[in-house]
This record gives C-alpha cells, structure tokens and sequence, in this order.
C-alpha cells in the first residue's frame, strides 16, 4: 500500500520507472480479471491496455486514495462492462442469451497465452450471466468485498451475494462436468 | 467432484502466462505515451496546468498542515545590508496584494531538461494563461473559459478568483495567504543587498520535496522567482516579472464561441439521444446519455465517482457543491462507424468540459477503415422547465493527426 502510494507520488512526477513498476505489478492480475469478464481474448486484453492508457493520461493529477489494485481493478470492472454495454447497443440479443464464442485462434500479438486449465475456466465464466460473472471475478480474482462489488454494480450487498451464489454454483458445476467428461 | 475450496483456489491460483514481446511492445507504448503527455496537449488544458504544475506540488503545501521552521540563518552570502532580516513574510504578501499586473514564466525541470511549461498575464484581476502548445484560457474574474489551439472552447467554468482571492492566493493555493500565521511570520534565511530569500521546508506529507526558495525584491518585497526542489534533483521554477510590457486589453478577451454543432434534449436516466451533428464533417450523429446526478455532501458522493475523478475535482465539488451530472457521449461517423464512449464525464450545469475519444475499442487509429479519428467534444448542459430534462449543447470536432 504504501509502496503503492510511493509509485503514484513518483508516477504523478513523470516516473518512468514507476510506470514500469505498477505495470508489471499489476499487468497478470488485471489481464486475468479482464479475461474472466469478457468472453473475446482481444477485448480482455484491450479493456486492460486501455485502462493502463488512461492511467497513465491521468497520472499527472491522479490521487490515490484506496489501494491501486483496487483502483486498477475497478477500472478494468468498468472497462468490461462498457465493452459489454457496447456490444448490447449494436445488436438485439443479450450476450446472456446467445451461447458464448470463444475464438481459439492464436493470434502472433495475442498478449494472454492461454495454458489448458485457464482456457476451461474461461469458457465456463464465459457461460454465467454478466452480473454473475462480475461478482465471482471481482470477488475470487480481485479480491474484492462484497460491499465494494455492490458500489460497483449499484446494487445492494444481498443482490451481489446472490450473484455470487449463483454464478459459482453454475462455475463449479460447469468445471465438474469438464473434469468428468 | 471437486469442492468448493478446490474450485476457489483454481480460480484464484491459475495463473496467466503473457506473451513478452507484446509486453514489452504495450509497455513501451505507455512510455511514450507519458512523453508525448509531457510535451503536449493543452487541451487537457489549463484544468490540468493548474493540477499538474500547481495543486500537484504547491497544494500540498496550501493545504497541509504545514510546519514552517522559520530558519534565519543569518549569513549574509550577498555581503550587503541586513535591513531585510526581520521583514516577516507578511509584509511581502501586502505588497503582493497591490500587485495590479504580472506576467508569470513557469519552467519544469525534469532529468536536467529545462522546459517553458506556460505563462500567464495578469491584469487588474483577469487572467490569461498560455501552454506551451498554444492552447489558452481566459479568466475575466467571473468566468473561465479555456481554448484549444484552434480556439474552440473546451472548458468554462466560474472564475479563479470566484472567491476573492488575490492572484497570488490562486497560483499558489494558499501558500502567499495573508490568512496563514505560520507563512506570515516567517522571515528570510538569506539577506542580501538586492534580494530577500525565503526558505520553506516542504509539508510533512510532501516527502518527494527538498525544499522551496522564494526570492524576494528587498525594495519592491515582491517574489521574483520561486523555486521548489524535489529530493530526486528535479526542480520547478517560476519567474515573476512585474515589469514586463503590459498587453493591451484586447489580449485578454476571450475569442468568440462558435455556435454548439450538437443540440438536443436528454431526459435523466432516460433513454439515449440521438442527435444529429451539423456542419462538422466526418461526423453524422451524437448519442448521449444522462445516467446519473448527485447532490448531497461530498461524503455520500457515489463510489464510482470518488474512485475515478481527481482530488481538484472533489474540492471543486465541496466548494460550489452539486448537482452534478454524468453522462456518456459516443459518435457515429458518416460512414456509419461507433465511436467508444467516455468512461466518466462529469459535468455542473453551464459549465463545459473537454472530452475525447476514439474507435470502440479506444484506439485513435484503429477505426474499420483503418484511418486515424481523434473525437473532441465539449458538452454543456442546461436545465429546462421540465422536471428532469436538459438540453445538451456540444461542440465536436475531428482532431487531426499530429506528429
């Protein structure tokens, strides 16, 4: 936290350094929230370079004053949801109701290389409804409490642990099914 | 069957492998990005001059509780008189306040590279500042009003002196106030024939500073220069000339604002609207959104609105208080392309800021077509008769590539 705090005082001053710091820092964990959320590869990893761009225009005022993984998370939490918001703007069937697609191409500058066990759990976050999928990714990966998930989506803390309830369910019983196929 | 501890920890423990290369390429892209921020875009504009240059460095000591050590060190390096030993600091902010008319340089220093940041004039309570990428704004004592280079507005807001500050107390937050006893006794560290020097320890919480100097006129008690060092050699520094030309009072008027080319109604957490944009091409339609207003103290202020807006934006807040608004604007293009939406724009009523975006997916140049669209806007909302319902108006542009 306090390491944090130190970064963003020195980012704030044009630290190249401490970009560098916060990036690998924070790179993995925000690449793997983001892979949870969405369900193309190629927005996950455009929803956290984004975020990181915008960090990085913001940093000369940006204050911090929780953690920066929270602040980092939450940005990538809304990114994904702008990108889901967009997507439902262009067409007329909810991402909830149309089965997910997950390309499996490798792309030469794909940035996530998916290993076995992450892709599965992917596609199996990739079938929860969104709010679902948000509260057990924000909770599990982001370690984020429920009370900050239920700032997050507006909402209160019963409806995000019934999220929570329900998505994880859904995932145990989606990565049961793959362990005893 | 696994439990669902084990599931939990195969969530939480997967872990990603990236590839390096593109990595690197993202990191490296961030970097410059950070240098490109650096040499540029006032559009940002004077809203960020002042948080970058000022509330960034000087706030802190404005705002802290600040222990001065009042360190006279009695040497008399410049080997003249020692009249100005025992001027305490508030002398020189009375004169300060008589001040009618300065004009300010103010350079950042950073990796040993000295560069003009901006300048601003001042003149019988109205203000001009000008960046370094000729974007300018325009204080006239009531209003703000900032200009990009090609003046357009992109920002309008009350005035800096909105609350009766002296041109000092502005630029420096507080740190010249009269109202400050600790500043007001201070008195110089050094004494020379010409030149008082203030020393200021930096606040306890601005631990990135070494220290500031103010040198001050020893007959006029007026600053001339203040310099403020950081520990990693990093210094800013900022002249006042109190005898430069004076600019004629056409210098300070603003330019014409050009008629909005988006104007329409929203209704508040109503549907979108979509708006059609005139005489502007590349571009066929706004959609805007109302989605949010606050007016309650600042402490029952959304989460998501603490998390994502800056510290001077809260304290604009406590100080002119609510209702603000939020909202989300994207573009579509002639040729029929989705522009991304801002993440958090945040507006008062009347009052214009500069938002900016690019393809859906953020990028600037990677647009179906391939081509390069930087979107600028500035919107600005009004209330109506109607309970509920605004009216938007919004000047947007196409920026063009720069280098």
């Amino acid at each position: 936290m306090l390491e944090d705090k130190l970064l963003v005082w020195k980012l704030r001053r044009g630290s190249k350094d401490a970009l560098r710091v916060i990036y690998e820092k924070y790179r993995d964990d925000l690449l793997r929230i983001a892979a949870g959320l969405l369900k193309e590869k190629s927005q996950a990893e455009d929803a956290v370079h984004d975020v990181f761009a915008a960090f990085v225009s913001a940093s000369s005022n940006f204050t911090l004053t929780g953690s920066l993984r929270g602040y980092l998370t939450t940005c990538v939490a809304n990114k994904a949801r702008n990108i889901n918001r967009t997507k439902l703007r262009q067409g007329t069937v909810s991402l909830d109701e149309v089965e997910p697609v997950v390309s499996r191409l490798r792309r030469p500058d794909e940035w996530i290389i998916y290993d076995e066990q992450f892709q599965q759990i992917c596609d199996a976050m990739a079938h929860l409804p969104y709010e679902q999928r948000e509260a057990v990714v924000l909770h599990i990966q982001g370690a984020m409490k429920f009370k900050e998930i239920a700032k997050l989506q507006e909402t209160s803390v019963k409806t995000v642990l019934s999220r929570y309830r329900y998505g994880f369910n859904k995932l145990r019983s989606l990565l049961n099914e793959e362990v005893t196929k | 069957m696994r439990s669902t501890e084990t599931i939990k920890k195969l969530i939480k423990n997967t872990k990603i492998k990236t590839n390096p290369k593109v990595s690197k390429a993202v990191l490296d892209g961030l970097l410059d990005q950070m240098d490109h921020a650096e040499g540029a875009d006032i559009n940002a504009s004077q809203q960020n001059i002042w948080s970058i240059i000022m509330k960034s460095k000087i706030q802190k000591l404005a705002v802290a509780a600040i222990i001065i050590v009042a360190a006279l060190v009695g040497i008399n390096q410049f080997g003249g008189s020692i009249d100005g030993a025992n001027v305490a600091w508030a002398e020189v902010t009375d004169h300060i306040a008589q001040a009618d008319y300065v004009h300010v340089y103010y350079f950042k220093c950073r990796d040993n590279i000295l560069k003009n940041d901006f300048e601003a004039w001042y003149d019988h309570g109205r203000m001009v500042m000008r960046g370094k990428e000729g974007g300018m704004s325009y204080d006239d004592g009531q209003i703000l009003q900032e200009f990009d280079e090609n003046n357009r507005r992109v920002g309008k807001g009350p005035s800096y002196f909105a609350g009766g500050q002296t041109f000092f107390e502005v630029f420096t937050l507080g740190l010249l106030s009269h109202d400050n006893e600790s500043f007001n006794e201070q008195v110089p560290a050094n004494v020379g024939v010409d030149f008082l020097i203030y020393e200021f320890d930096p606040p306890i919480d601005g631990d990135f500073l070494e220290s500031i100097f103010i040198t001050v006129g020893n007959n006029s008690l007026l600053p001339l220069q203040m310099k403020v060092y950081h520990k990693d050699g990093d210094y800013d520094l900022i002249v006042f000339d109190y005898e430069a030309p004076v600019k004629a009072i056409e210098f300070f008027e603003s330019p014409l604002v050009e008629m909005p080319n988006v104007r329409g109604e929203v209704v508040l957490d109503g549907e979108e609207a979509i708006i059609d944009i005139e005489g502007t091409p590349g571009l066929k339609q706004a959609v805007v959104r109302l989605h949010g207003k606050h007016d309650g103290p600042i402490e029952q202020l959304p989460s998501n609105y603490r998390r994502m807006l800056p510290r001077s934006f809260r304290k604009q807040y406590k100080k002119k208080g609510g209702p603000i608004f939020k909202l989300d604007v994207y573009f579509i293009t002639d040729e029929g392309y989705q522009s991304g939406t801002n993440d958090l724009l945040v507006l008062w009523l009347n009052e214009a800021r500069q938002g900016g975006v690019g393809s859906e997916n953020g990028e600037l140049d990677n647009w179906p077509d391939g081509k390069y669209r930087n979107i600028k806007y500035s919107p600005m909302l009004k209330s109506t008769e109607r309970e509920g319902v605004y009216v938007i108006e919004m000047g947007c542009w196409l920026r063009p590539e720069t280098d």
